[in-house]
């Protein structure tokens, strides 16, 4: 899986290209990690080039959301698949995540 | 003009109250045809080429009857949203396809009578632009331009249509000469070529038969002996509790729980507490491998409500994947490998994956 990272006024735009699974997700974890620890708090997680999404996946989204809920940032989901989306409504994860048509919707909605 | 049509249950209380159980309110027939159906049916009427339903609750049921695609030659697609955003909210996490073009918002709970043969295509532009108009139930919103400036129509009786806020059970709907259903209404489970795309076949029951036959016997002899050393040291209770066998029976089954000390702890990393419910996969009951027991009360009726495909297991999905006790994680895995097609060697691997698991825990 490529990761895409652009910063945007301290908001984190990650574009995910490929296949977000337990074998690659270790990188997006990674990735944020890094990120966190520049003390970037607020992350736009861009879904469009995500062919596939596994459990291992979506945990690591509400990991990361829960991790970053204590530091008053927040991870938004924005450009969804109609298969990711199709995921993460079985999953209910539209409960918990704010999810944007477009990333830079979802940029605006940080400021 | 686009058409965002929000459904935010909170807005037609009395409408879902009148659709208990696991029906969903817009759903409802009105002449055999879904109430939903005559909101987009109004959005095409108006013009709309583009038609996006924003749910705060998805339920597969709408998405099943209107699949995303075409509508009467309108674009239909979905998005998901709170149950408390507000419209600006919500038009901001649909910023692009909200300023595609002029936009009319409509907030189900009212039912909308208009006349089938009456040209609302230039409903929006009857009024001067920029105008803030009044509506008394402010069902219909209507954005004329791309900044997206909410202006509230007052939807006019020259337009033949009126507004009817559905808040008590007393209220009548006119369906004078609206469209009524091409088709027939049916679950979505009986429509055509529409079935539970999960369900298991044939093939895959008897592997988890053999499967559970293999575990029994391998697992009789160690559950006999350690039981017996277990219950005389006071670490062993057998218990039995009312469980959901599906997403909607529940029927007892048994339980056993285990100490802390060395014994109990081999007792569980082998699995010999679950032996009991391993006869379960015989009667059909429970498959060798599934999603989490759930206890058979109120909270959990409710979790079952919207849980596709809920099949409990003996080993469990969260156990295959290392994640063990419960919290969001485990709930995420279950449903996600709840709505997985089942496979043979899948199943195989899930249940070796949950036994190593278990043992290393």
């Amino acid at each position: 899986m490529e990761i895409i990272a652009k910063n945007i006024d301290d908001i984190i735009i990650l574009q995910l290209v490929g296949r977000l699974e337990s074998v690659s997700v270790e990188e997006f974890n990674n990735t944020i990690r890094i990120l966190t620890e520049h003390d970037h708090k607020h992350f736009v997680v861009d879904l469009s080039r995500v062919e596939f999404i596994d459990s291992s996946g979506l945990g690591a989204f509400v990991t990361w959301k829960r991790k970053l809920d204590e530091k008053n940032g927040d991870i938004r989901l924005a450009c969804l698949t109609e298969s990711s989306r199709h995921v993460i409504e079985l999953t209910r994860l539209h409960r918990l995540f704010d999810i944007f048509e477009d990333s830079d919707s979802a940029v605006q909605s940080f400021r | 003009m686009r058409t965002l049509i929000i459904i935010q249950e909170a807005d037609f209380p009395w409408f879902c109250r009148q659709s208990p159980g696991d029906d969903q309110p817009l759903m409802t027939k009105i002449n055999n045809k879904p109430f939903l159906e005559y909101l987009l049916d109004f959005a095409v009427l108006a013009g709309s080429r583009a038609i996006r339903i924003c749910m705060a609750d998805p339920d597969p049921e709408i998405e099943q009857y209107f699949s995303p695609g075409l509508f009467r030659g309108a674009s239909l697609s979905y998005s998901n949203i709170f149950a408390n955003d507000s419209v600006s909210q919500i038009i901001s996490k649909n910023m692009p396809f909200c300023r595609a073009s002029s936009l009319m918002l409509i907030l189900p709970g009212y039912f909308i009578h208009y006349d089938k043969d009456m040209d609302f295509t230039h409903m929006g532009f009857a009024e001067p632009d920029g105008v803030e108009l009044t509506c008394a139930n402010g069902s219909i919103l209507y954005c004329p331009d791309d900044d997206i400036r909410p202006m509230v129509a007052r939807v006019s009786s020259n337009f033949k249509l009126n507004l009817t806020p559905i808040s008590n059970p007393g209220d009548i709907i006119n369906l004078a000469n609206t469209i009524s259903s091409q088709k027939q209404y049916m679950p979505p489970a009986e429509i055509e070529g529409q079935s539970r795309p999960m369900a298991k076949n044939g093939a895959c029951i008897l592997t988890h038969l053999l499967l559970a036959l293999i575990l029994i016997l391998v697992q009789l002899i160690p559950f006999i002996f350690l039981s017996i050393y277990l219950t005389f040291r006071g670490r062993l209770k057998f218990q039995s509790h009312r469980y959901y066998i599906d997403n909607k029976r529940s029927v007892v089954l048994p339980w056993i729980t285990v100490g802390t000390d060395m014994g109990s702890r081999i007792y569980k990393k082998i699995s010999l507490e679950r032996l009991p419910l391993l006869f379960h996969v015989f009667t059909g009951k429970l498959a060798i491998i599934g999603t989490r027991l759930l206890r058979d009360n109120s909270r959990n009726s409710a979790l079952l409500r919207d849980f596709n495909n809920y099949q409990p297991g003996v080993f469990t999905y969260s156990e295959a994947m290392g994640i063990h006790g419960p919290g969001e994680e485990q709930e995420i895995t279950d449903r996600y490998f709840a709505d997985q097609p089942c496979t043979l060697n899948a199943d195989i691997v899930k249940l070796l994956k949950a036994l190593i698991n278990r043992l290393k825990q």
